[in-house]
């Protein structure tokens, strides 16, 4: 258990290092000097080389790197080319919008998905599990942000239930928070929700179909009993991997997402920043998303083991 | 005939309307012992999967199956419930996934007992332990929070078994509980499943392929083939009059000898090995400092001289594929010398064209041995490659049919795809790939295992014949000790990576030296040796 | 028996296919031209599909913008297997070895960056493009690739005809394209499929966001994007653009579903 605790802490490093260096390599070879673009084309040698020393432009890109690099560590990203204001301050404000967002839709993606896979599992072939199948074909194909936009169709212009965008604000409580995250959380959790049941249905079959299934009903198990003491645990592997590789998609997503509910979450930082080559920023939020990813990604992986104690004991 | 334990009448079943049993019957008395035996396909495990009512999907069943005054058949699946695990138990061929790997051994044996027993948990592990300990798994070494990665295959089986007998049911059903173990695992599991009938009056319905398995502990035989039931009696009188032609061809060829040419001079060394060292890395255990080390093969010296066949038996895990695999250069050697010819193969570096020509090689499995993709005309001239001339396509076209036709094949099966043709026709065209660039060696890993016993005569028969023609020499690697005597000169028998003892085959098996090669003979299930004499249980 | 959802698929992936096609030569009208004075139109005899907010014909627009869609989903995944598929094949025949590790981590790694996050940085230093969603979809599907062909390819390594092939003297290299790749050309074709619906689903997101093609080549996501702003007042603008991706991608799942049944040998056995 601990050595394999030990090499995935390991990986986990050492993909963070190399992430870090290639958004910092491909953020670099922009051409052209954010100060001198910030200061506009009018503006003073002088000024522009002080602006520069201001922004630690003027070191080498080695020094500029670790620089860069101790401060995310120690949780300062720097100063805003645009607003003159710390990043890191930019960031915590807009990261306590998508996080929950990525959070609830997982969480209404699982909910959703593991009934709805463990039912048409045990009935396979029936009226049911034809329903869930068609119903999941329409969910993985429908694009997210599209699915978002007939909800404030239906929930926020004609029912009037939620409203069409904007963010109520953790201030305002958190139910009135978590109501302006339900119609984006849905229409993100959806799509994902249905990959995951198809997932889950697919691994339950597979297992049930294991000699040791068979060896659980000959103890008299009958086929729901074996499905859930035996076959359960057993198909959790590949929707570990699934819901791992999911966060991802739903962090992503949720920048999407942001956009259609005017939500001022990471993601439409990341569109400002570009637009106003902010690139400090862009580095900064790209780099925060890469360390949940590989957060995620190291979780799932020790959830293997919990599931698994082939993986605890022999690696 | 009313007062059976269990009664089968006119069982018919079929899968998605292919019928698969027709008309089967049969009889197991209250603590009585029957052997079914058949070769694949017989329908042998689907009568077992019957009597639990696990058929597959699809499958529909017509005939009464009568069980301890139940009708079987016609009960409902809750029932059904209460009667598999409590009044009939299974255990199931392949003991290394018959078991959850993510549960504890303890877990699964109390589950059966908590589901049929108004007991505690607490109760239940400790009933679980007691049946543990009865099956040859003592608390002390096999604590209840094994999982069953941590057991050895003949251990694993002894959980499936505890499984199956913890409620001490009136019927267990073994489905070749022991085709999967090696030898002497073979004996101890089929002497505890003896033990476990003999002390309560338990029945066991034992199903298998092997007539010397059988014929050591069944009362009744039900002989099987092709989803009929085509001979039964008492063990005894089946063996003692073999009245049925299928069981006399069984029989027959089951201890089947093949025809083999005069004995030949041993003249020059084809291929001379060295104090082999093979090795290979274990997994980490620590992150840091160097791997451990398992040594596979562990200083091996032998000659195979021109034409001769030599035997390599040995039990699994103990190095026989490695040494095919080095002598091959498949697989890296770590110390020794491999000559061929008298000429050095270097190590670590692939063998030249010219060694490849002499040398070539048939696997046990013969539906994973090829390419599904490729033709069987492309499939037997894969090795044809190593020569330095390529022949005409005239001339590939002849080798083809020549060689398709030497071993019993036609070359018109060239233009045929590999899915076409049975295990036997398979293991064929494996003879032929290797025959069709005349090598001096031919390694046979395991290659007549997997194969029915009278397909398995056929394709001795084959090699005995074709050693004969062509001069062929046989590195025979196999776990089989019968096969090995009927087919080999020589024999060495391997254990630990080491081979501990070496000689003519009949003098090594008449009068064998090692305590080691002792051991596995008497564990070998022995054939009645005539029709006459059965001494049954 | 699962035949069924070839069919459906086949017929909506020829549907969007060809009308792509057919857009290089002939629309119903011009998607160039901006006309105000019919803007907003309902769906009529001449324009099927209704008009958008300049003027121009809906159908017309969706006809081009598939020919976007499909254009880099389809380069997009071709640079998956043309990386991806020797990557893991390598790998594979390299198993346990350095080289076999290096690729797996820079799989890894490549999975810490969501398509859109390798699209985001891209922008931010050459600018938005479609070839700018090619590159990063296209990247992504690397690592997708590599795996599925690095698994497939390992369990055929363990697979006696390999060995067989190894004792003919036959190189890795060799075993690999000879033997290896014809046997996980199904389980290719059939991921590639996936991910060609996965492309254009992403191709939208990354159009809708303003991340992928710019106007005026017309596509489906940019559609949506103009229609969200009109949402209020001229809802069916964001009809037909959904309803083109959300059947796009239907048709390629059901013809990927399909054709994994239909080239599942053990699946044609049974039946």
């Amino acid at each position: 258990m601990l050595h394999y605790l030990i090499k995935r802490t390991l990986i986990l490093l050492a993909t963070l290092i190399v992430a870090s260096l290639v958004v910092f390599i491909t953020i670099e070879v922009v051409p052209g000097d954010p100060a001198s673009y910030m200061l506009g084309l009018n503006a003073q040698e002088d000024t522009v080389a002080a602006l520069r020393a201001e922004l630690g432009l003027d070191k080498s890109r080695v020094a500029r790197y670790f620089s860069w690099v101790g401060g995310l560590v120690t949780g300062d990203f720097g100063t805003s080319y645009t607003y003159r204001t710390p990043v890191a301050d930019m960031i915590r404000d807009r990261m306590w919008i998508s996080l929950p967002l990525a959070v609830f839709a997982l969480l209404l993606s699982t909910l959703i998905a593991f009934p709805a896979g463990v039912f048409a599992a045990s009935r396979r072939g029936g009226i049911t599990d034809t329903t869930v199948m068609g119903l999941t074909q329409l969910g993985v194909a429908i694009p997210n942000f599209w699915f978002a936009m007939l909800l404030v169709l239906l929930f926020a212009i004609k029912l009037t239930w939620f409203s069409a965008g904007g963010f109520a604000g953790w201030d305002a409580g958190f139910f009135a928070a978590m109501k302006s995250l339900t119609l984006p959380a849905i229409a993100l959790a959806l799509p994902q929700a249905s990959i995951l049941t198809r997932v889950m249905r697919s691994s339950l079959l597979d297992v049930m179909n294991e000699d040791f299934m068979r060896t659980a009903r000959a103890k008299g198990l009958s086929r729901r009993q074996a499905l859930w003491k035996h076959a359960l645990r057993n198909a959790m592997v590949p929707v570990l991997t699934i819901i791992g590789l999911q966060f991802s998609f739903l962090l992503a997503g949720a920048i999407i997402i942001e956009n259609v509910f005017f939500l001022p979450g990471l993601g439409r930082l990341i569109f400002q920043s570009i637009a106003s080559r902010d690139l400090i920023v862009v580095e900064s939020v790209v780099m925060l998303l890469v360390l949940a990813v590989v957060l995620v990604t190291f979780a799932v992986d020790l959830a293997y083991a919990w599931v698994d104690p082939r993986l605890r004991s022999s690696r | 005939m009313n007062d059976s334990l269990l009664q089968l009448q006119d069982l018919n079943v079929s899968i998605h309307d292919t019928p698969i049993l027709l008309d089967v019957s049969l009889q197991v008395d209250a603590g009585s012992v029957l052997g079914i035996i058949g070769e694949s396909g017989s329908g042998k495990s689907m009568t077992a999967l019957s009597i639990m009512q696990l058929l597959p999907h699809g499958s529909s069943l017509s005939g009464q199956i009568r069980f301890d005054g139940l009708q079987i058949d016609s009960i409902d699946e809750e029932q059904m419930c209460t009667i598999r695990g409590n009044d009939i138990g299974m255990v199931f061929q392949e003991p290394m996934t018959a078991l959850n790997p993510v549960q504890n051994i303890g877990t699964q044996v109390a589950e059966c007992i908590a589901l049929h027993k108004a007991v505690s948990r607490a109760e239940s592990f400790k009933q679980a332990a007691q049946v543990l300990e009865k099956v040859g798994l003592p608390n002390a070494q096999f604590p209840l929070t094994r999982y069953p990665h941590e057991l050895s295959g003949g251990q694993r089986q002894r959980v499936v078994i505890a499984i199956a007998v913890a409620l001490e049911p009136k019927l267990l059903i073994a489905d070749e509980p022991t085709t999967a173990l090696d030898v002497t695992t073979q004996e101890e599991i089929l002497q505890l499943l003896k033990q476990l009938v003999d002390e309560s009056d338990m029945a066991m319905i034992l199903i298998t392929h092997d007539l010397a398995v059988v014929s050591e502990v069944a009362d009744n035989i039900v002989i099987m083939r092709a989803g009929k039931v085509l001979d039964s009696g008492p063990t005894k009188t089946i063996f003692n009059e073999l009245k049925h032609p299928y069981t006399r061809a069984l029989y027959e060829a089951s201890s089947h000898t093949p025809e083999r040419g005069a004995e030949i001079k041993k003249t020059s060394a084809l291929v001379e090995i060295n104090s082999l060292i093979c090795e290979y890395p274990k997994a980490r255990k620590t992150f840091f400092g160097p791997r451990e080390k398992f040594r596979a093969v562990n200083d091996v010296s032998f000659k195979i001289y021109a034409g001769e066949s030599v035997g390599l038996v040995g039990e699994s895990g103990c190095g026989k594929s490695t040494l095919a695999k080095a002598l091959l250069g498949l697989s890296p050697i770590q110390g020794g010398q491999i000559h061929l010819h008298g000429e050095q193969l270097q190590a670590g570096v692939a063998l030249s064209r010219r060694v490849r020509r002499e040398m070539q090689v048939v696997f046990q499995d013969p539906y994973s041995s090829f390419n599904p993709r490729h033709r069987v005309g492309r499939l037997i001239t894969e090795p044809l490659h190593v020569l330095d001339n390529q022949p005409s396509s005239k001339e590939r076209q002849q080798l083809i049919e020549s060689t398709l036709e030497s071993v019993g094949m036609s070359g018109e099966d060239a233009d045929k795809y590999i899915h076409e043709f049975s295990g036997g026709q398979r293991q064929r065209i494996a003879i032929a790939r290797a025959l069709i660039i005349r090598p001096a060696l031919i390694v046979l890993d395991e290659a007549v295992s997997a194969l029915d016993v009278s397909v398995r005569a056929q394709v001795l028969d084959l090699l005995a014949e074709l050693a004969n023609t062509h001069e062929l020499a046989y590195l025979f690697i196999s776990h089989d000790l019968s096969v090995v005597r009927s087919i080999t000169d020589r024999v060495l028998v391997m254990k630990d990576g080491q081979i501990v003892e070496r000689g003519d085959t009949e003098q090594v098996f008449v009068a064998p030296e090692h305590s080691y090669t002792k051991k596995l003979l008497a564990a070998a299930p022995q054939l009645p040796t005539s029709s006459a004499q059965v001494i049954g249980r | 028996m699962k035949l069924r959802s070839l069919l459906p698929g086949a017929v909506l992936v020829l549907l969007f296919f060809s009308s792509a096609l057919i857009s290089y030569i002939w629309t119903p009208f011009d998607v160039t031209l901006i006309d105000i004075k019919s803007r907003f139109l309902a769906p009529d005899a001449t324009h099927w599909l209704g008009t958008d907010h300049f003027g121009r014909d809906m159908l017309s627009m969706l006809m081009v913008g598939a020919r976007t869609s499909i254009a880099v989903a389809f380069v997009a995944v071709g640079i998956g297997m043309l990386f991806g598929v020797p990557l893991g094949l390598a790998a594979a025949a390299h198993r346990g070895k350095f080289l076999d590790e290096a690729i797996m981590r820079g799989n890894d790694l490549v999975f810490a960056f969501p398509a859109l996050l390798i699209a985001i940085m891209i922008t931010a230093v050459y600018g938005p493009g479609a070839l700018n969603a090619i590159i990063a979809i296209g990247i992504f599907n690397i690592p997708v690739f590599a795996r599925l062909s690095r698994g497939a390819a390992l369990s055929l390594w363990k697979r006696d005809f390999i060995l067989a092939a190894r004792a003919a003297g036959k190189g890795i290299t060799r075993i690999s394209f000879e033997h290896i790749l014809p046997n996980i050309t199904n389980l290719l074709i059939v991921q590639g499929t996936i991910q060609f619906s996965l492309g254009i689903l992403a191709e939208a997101g990354l159009s809708f966001v303003g991340l992928g093609a710019q106007p005026p080549i017309p596509s489906w996501g940019r559609m949506l994007a103009d229609s969200q702003t009109l949402i209020y007042t001229e809802p069916q603008l964001a009809l037909f653009p959904g309803l083109a991706i959300l059947l796009t991608v239907l048709g390629l799942n059901l013809l990927g579903d399909g054709l994994r049944d239909w080239l599942d040998p053990r699946l044609r056995r049974e039946r």
